[in-house]
């Protein structure tokens, strides 16, 4: 490896006072700040940089930028970095990926002895059969799979994600994209512009002394007008009403950073990026796109080469030539416009010696540039809609005219729209900028007039403006594709011209087919370099034309996206009771349940189930949804939304209600009290919590907006304690001021106003899911852990102590009640759960009565009630045996073959019973009492159960809730 | 990602609202009959075409509205109406 | 009796965090009436109340009187003299049920269009403006409330969230400093 670094050079973008050092493939190399990867590498002489996906080819620099398809490269723990555009710091530890044992000696390019039998579609049809031995082939090919190494043991790092409401967003920063973000900025449009680059200017920034001064003179302007310039960053993807995705990343090195972007006006202003011309080794390194030598010159000052063959169709591959010699480099000018075309690139061992011209010439070279014709990045405006049309004259496509829905809020400017001088092509961002503005400007004058609290918007609607600009001209270009030889079309992904003719051959002769079929266009980089080669050769070979055979359709990402930037940061809300810290410190095992994070447990549940039976125990169940109900129609609403009914409940009392949806599914359970004349308290379970509340607003706005009540949900409101055990009402005597806690003046199912440890507004129902005499305390949120703690010193002579979810979801199947979602699901009708005398046929309405009376009664043509599975509590024979929750149930049917007749819902060792018990829903056949069952462990072995009489397996008559 | 327009916060993200379903007025639950009922729970028309749309602007102003959106180009029709279908008045 | 009950926040430990140009403070113990519109004379509690769906206004008696949905309203502060009529407008006391913080300094507008899913620019949130929005995947209400010419924001959730919004906003602050 010979250096290759000129001496100082205007223009270029590196710092010399500034060095750093690095490994490559663990030997130390330095280069510059301002440097990529590859351009250090490059000024060291570094030439081979990876191996190829399939046939293991040595591969250079085609491009050095972003797209560059053969210089990913693992940058520590961090796999498939574009070396090309990644800016070089410090300490890295830079690798080859795709090589192995070394970049030097490939033991895998013997694959390319074999050449075609890895052809496309090899793969799919080698490895198809037998095909039990998948997981061998597997494991084999992914030895030979390109791509970085994953480190499953690297550190986190940090993602970060925002929001982003600009105006106008132009998505380019060459000097079109600039002109209009300024444009667009001076009418006064909040403008963000996403440039892919580390800095604005487009290929000026490499261009001419008068191209630099004017890139810098455009970037200024932006800036100076308060264009916020977004470098290193992509836009990836525009969705509808402009919602953009644009990943950035903060700084060499920073965290990447995901902007979703709301814009009134996008400005596509991408640029055209140079494409490849195919040809016999035209995957050789040193052969070089006209853009690629330019950049590694200008703004690295790195010589690509010592003796080049230039050949140009156009200004840009001239003005390599002309970099070049002025470099010091000789060159040999081929004129691609004067019928020159090149055949083959020759070398050795991943060197460029010589180039084969059509005529036969053959020219000694170690650097070949190509100019062979330009890519219209149009993949932005082709996601809102715009098709792409090929124009033959100028041998590219180009976005078709208006007239896509959005196309009125979506633009483009620059190369992708057309040629022209630099003053034409600024010229026509201006005016793009303008029209983007004026438009953003009527659509935020709509807006503040239809957002409630936006400013009024002054004056008089402004016109949407028509497009009035002059459009870009089109130079002509000749049409260069393919050369008479065969060459590697996607570099990212092998594919060859053969094999895509290979691939219409096999009758794979549309473009979006024979790309599956190859995978050409699917690799790093996206099509960017190889779709339109693609479509060229497929035209070739299908004797049609690139106009005819079309392009493949571009959908987001417009560039790959990293898995973190997308899932790296996520906003998922959690949220704790105001009890939280206490259950810590008391050493709680946590458990999520939906949003929440609750106490499973304080370390024996087992023991905190005793406790409560024997003792009293306490549990923070603030997660329950509670409703503030109020209003003259209260009762009606009440009516509508449960099965049972409620005009007659007393006030002062609480009721058991069940609700089911339309369909006569059960949707949620609780308890409701009265509190007043209009008044209620609705409680739903903790997971149906904000699923209600949408429920009920539903119902009242949209099919009785007329009912005088209003629904307030106050879950949040109230820190509830559920006080269970034995003794809980001698605890509660300690603490509670106002009200009467005699059994017979607060009985069972009433509820109570009063005060708790001093804290007033307190609400106590006196209920039992737990079968315990207990009370349900609603405390002020804010003087939860006040009462919580008096609680728990009130009663420490009691032996009151916590319990967690796991102790009380025990002695609720101890007592047979059921859980919504656990022990029914999105098909359990209200009667399957035993429900059949609560539901209220003769009431005139409410939701799901339909259903229900079809099921209750019998439908025409179908089963009545017997149809139904039943919710019934089953106990199996071996009393230390807990069959796991989902677990079957079968019976022999009457072929005399096993059939499945039920599952169990809910399992559990009770330790009040010192048996295993359980909820299962079976078909009514089987759900008689004493009914023999057999269950299916997950080892597949039978075990014997019983079904039992009542739903509770514990004090059936209720006695210890009601004493 | 989608605008809808709610009658009274304007064009929100449609990640802030839900869509309901299309409008359909409830069968009378005394008279309905089981086909009649069920098309109402459980099919759509989803014409490639326009359709009145309940929607429910559960990260703004907590309000249900009808508004038409034409379901192959992702359009709406202004304006939104009310629940009811009557035109939306600001409170 | 035990002594007097001590409110608890929905934040642990320090109420108040800070970075380049912001102030993020809990102020969840300030009462919190929530107000609906009369069930039989519509517009009688707005006329009361003075501003509509989408704005707020400072009661004489200092309370903020936010306008949070179509007909209802959010009053925040001690009131002395801004309760509405009391025929058939229901009120729900919501102070223990929201957590509030007021987001306040030059950065403020910053920190929280990182979060926020909806345009909070001057002209689509002025000063006084009471919206509702999606705060980091929250439902939260905004209230622009500015203190002595300074960008400031309130901003109301579900009190059992509010330990997550507080840390949330807190780190959205800090991305940008």
């Amino acid at each position: 490896m010979s250096p290759t670094r000129l001496p100082a050079r205007p223009g270029e973008v590196i710092d010399r006072d500034r060095p750093l050092d690095f490994t490559w493939n663990g030997r130390q190399v330095s280069g510059f700040a301002g440097d990529t990867i590859v351009s250090a590498l490059a000024a060291g002489g570094c030439r081979v940089f990876s191996r190829s996906m399939k046939y293991h080819r040595p591969r250079g620099i085609l491009t050095a930028d972003f797209w560059d398809p053969n210089t990913l490269v693992q940058v520590g723990d961090e796999p498939n970095v574009r070396g090309g555009h990644r800016l070089l710091e410090a300490g890295m530890q830079v690798t080859a990926q795709n090589a192995w044992p070394s970049l030097r000696f490939d033991a895998k390019a013997l694959t390319a002895l074999g050449g075609r039998a890895l052809s496309a579609g090899f793969y799919y049809k080698t490895f198809m059969r037998p095909r039990r031995l998948w997981p061998l082939y597997e494991k084999v090919l992914a030895r030979f799979a390109p791509g970085g190494v994953i480190d499953p043991d690297s550190a986190p790092r940090r993602h970060e994600k925002r929001y982003a409401h600009p105006d106008v967003v132009v998505a380019g920063g060459g000097p079109a994209g600039l002109a209009a973000a300024t444009a667009a900025a001076r009418a006064g449009a909040r403008v963000l512009l996403v440039e892919h680059e580390h800095a604005p200017g487009g290929h000026l920034r490499w261009g001419t002394k008068r191209e630099r001064a004017l890139g810098a003179a455009v970037a200024d302007a932006a800036r100076t007008v308060g264009v916020e310039i977004l470098t290193d960053a992509t836009l990836v993807g525009r969705w509808e009403d402009n919602w953009l995705a644009i990943v950035e990343r903060d700084g060499a090195g920073g965290p990447e950073r995901l902007v979703k972007a709301r814009a009134k006006v996008l400005v596509a202003a991408p640029g055209l990026i140079e494409r490849p011309y195919v040809f016999a080794g035209n995957d050789r390194p040193g052969v070089m796109l006209s853009q690629g030598a330019r950049r590694l010159l200008n703004l690295w000052s790195v010589r690509p080469g010592d003796r080049a063959v230039v050949w140009s169709a156009n200004t840009a591959g001239d003005a390599a030539a002309a970099d070049l010699e002025v470099a010091g480099v000789a060159v040999e000018h081929v004129d691609a416009r004067a019928g020159h075309t090149v055949v083959a690139a020759e070398g050795r061992r991943g060197r460029l010696e010589r180039v084969v011209l059509s005529d036969g010439t053959r020219l000694e070279a170690d650097l070949l540039v190509t100019a062979a014709g330009w890519t219209a990045p149009t993949s932005l405006l082709n996601m809102a809609g715009v098709r792409p049309v090929y124009d033959a004259a100028a041998a590219r496509f180009f976005p078709a005219p208006p007239g896509a829905p959005e196309a009125g809020t979506v633009l483009s400017t620059g190369g992708v729209s057309g040629d022209g001088s630099l003053d034409e092509l600024v010229g026509h961002g201006e005016a793009t900028g303008r029209l983007a503005a004026a438009r953003a400007a009527t659509l935020a004058h709509r807006l503040q007039g239809a957002t409630a609290w936006a400013a009024p918007a002054s004056g008089a609607e402004p016109p949407f403006p028509t497009d009035e600009r002059t459009p870009l001209g089109r130079d002509p270009h000749p049409e260069l594709y393919r050369s008479s030889t065969d060459g590697i079309v996607d570099l990212s992904e092998d594919v060859s011209s053969r094999d895509l003719r290979h691939g219409a051959a096999e009758g794979f002769d549309s473009v979006e087919l024979v790309k599956r079929w190859t995978t050409a266009t699917m690799g790093s980089a996206q099509g960017k370099l190889e779709t339109v080669n693609t479509v060229a050769v497929l035209a070739e070979a299908t004797a049609s034309t690139v106009a005819e055979v079309g392009t493949t359709t571009w959908r987001p990402p417009y560039a790959p996206v990293t898995l973190g930037a997308l899932a790296g940061r996520m906003f998922e809300p959690v949220r704790v009771s105001v009890l939280h810290d206490l259950h810590v410190a008391a050493g709680m095992t946590p458990i999520g349940a939906g949003q929440w994070i609750r106490p499973e447990h304080y370390g024996d549940p087992q023991a905190e189930v005793r406790n409560v039976r024997a003792n009293v125990g306490i549990i923070d169940v603030s997660p329950l949804g509670k409703l503030d109900i109020r209003g003259p129609d209260a009762t009606e609403l009440l009516s509508l939304l449960y099965v049972n009914k409620w005009r007659r409940l007393a006030v002062g009392s609480v009721r058991y209600g069940v609700m089911c949806a339309e369909d006569g599914v059960i949707l949620d359970d609780g308890v409701t009290g009265r509190l007043g004349e209009d008044h209620y308290l609705m409680s739903t379970t903790s997971s149906g919590a904000g699923t209600m509340e949408v429920w009920i607003q539903n119902w009242l706005q949209t099919e009785h907006p007329d009912w005088r009540v209003r629904v307030t949900p106050v879950t949040d409101a109230f820190t509830s304690v559920n006080v269970a055990g034995p003794r809980s009402r001698t605890l509660l005597e300690r603490l509670v001021d106002g009200v009467d806690l005699d059994p017979e003046a607060f009985k069972y199912m009433q509820v109570r106003l009063g005060a708790v440890a001093g804290v007033a507004g307190c609400v106590m129902w006196r209920i039992g899911f737990t079968g315990e005499l207990s009370y349900e305390l609603h405390v002020p949120a804010g003087y939860g852990p006040h009462v919580w703690q008096a609680l728990l010193d009130a009663g420490a002579d009691l032996g009151v102590a916590p319990f967690g979810l796991e102790a009380q979801r025990i002695m609720r199947l101890e007592k047979g009640h059921f859980i919504v979602g656990q022990d029914t699901d999105a098909l359990t009708k209200a009667p399957t759960a035993g429900l059949k005398s609560l539901i209220k046929l003769d009431k005139e309405d409410f939701t799901g009565l339909p259903e229900l009376r079809w099921a209750l009664e019998g439908e025409p043509g179908a089963g009545g009630p017997e149809a139904l599975p039943r919710l019934v509590a089953v106990q199996p024979t071996d009393p230390s045996y807990v069959p796991p929750e989902a677990c079957q149930i079968v019976a022999t049917g009457p072929d005399g073959k096993e059939q499945i007749v039920g599952r169990i819902t809910s399992s559990r060792f009770s330790p009040t019973l010192e048996r295993s018990i359980c909820l299962a829903q079976v078909e009514a056949t089987h759900a008689s009492p004493e009914t023999a069952l057999t269950v299916v462990g997950t080892d597949g072995r039978r075990h014997r159960a019983v079904a039992m009489p009542h739903h509770a397996h514990f004090d059936p008559a209720g006695e210890r809730l009601r004493g | 990602m989608l605008l809808v327009p709610c009658p009274n916060c304007g064009p929100r993200n449609s990640a802030d609202l839900t869509l309901v379903g299309e409008s359909e007025p409830r069968p009378d639950p005394a008279a309905t009959t089981p086909v009649e009922w069920r098309s109402y729970l459980y099919e759509e028309d989803n014409p490639a075409g326009w359709t009145r749309e309940t929607w429910y602007c559960r990260l703004g102003c907590g309000r249900f509205f009808v508004t038409e959106r034409h379901r192959a180009e992702n359009r709406f029709r202004n304006p939104p109406l009310g629940p009811s279908g009557e035109p939306p008045g600001r409170t | 009796m035990p002594e007097q009950a001590e409110f608890t926040g929905p934040v642990a430990g320090t109420r108040e965090v800070s970075g380049t140009g912001w102030s993020l403070r809990d102020q969840s113990p300030i009462p919190k009436l929530l107000v609906y519109e009369d069930f039989e004379s519509d517009g009688l509690v707005r006329g009361h109340l003075g501003v509509a769906f989408g704005a707020s206004t400072t009661a004489p008696d200092g309370v903020l009187v936010c306008g949070v949905r179509p007909g209802e309203w959010l009053l925040l502060g001690e009131r002395s003299g801004s309760v509405p009529p009391a025929s058939g407008a229901v009120t729900v006391d919501l102070t223990h049920g929201l957590a509030m913080f007021r987001l306040t300094g030059p950065a403020a507008r910053h920190v929280l269009a990182a979060v926020c899913s909806i345009d909070i620019a001057e002209a689509m949130l002025p000063n006084g403006a009471v919206c509702g929005a999606s705060v980091a995947r929250l439902a939260c209400t905004l209230a622009r409330d500015d203190v002595a010419g300074e960008h400031s924001y309130l901003i109301l959730s579900q009190r059992s969230a509010g330990r997550y919004l507080f840390e949330a906003l807190g780190d959205a602050g800090g991305s940008r400093t």
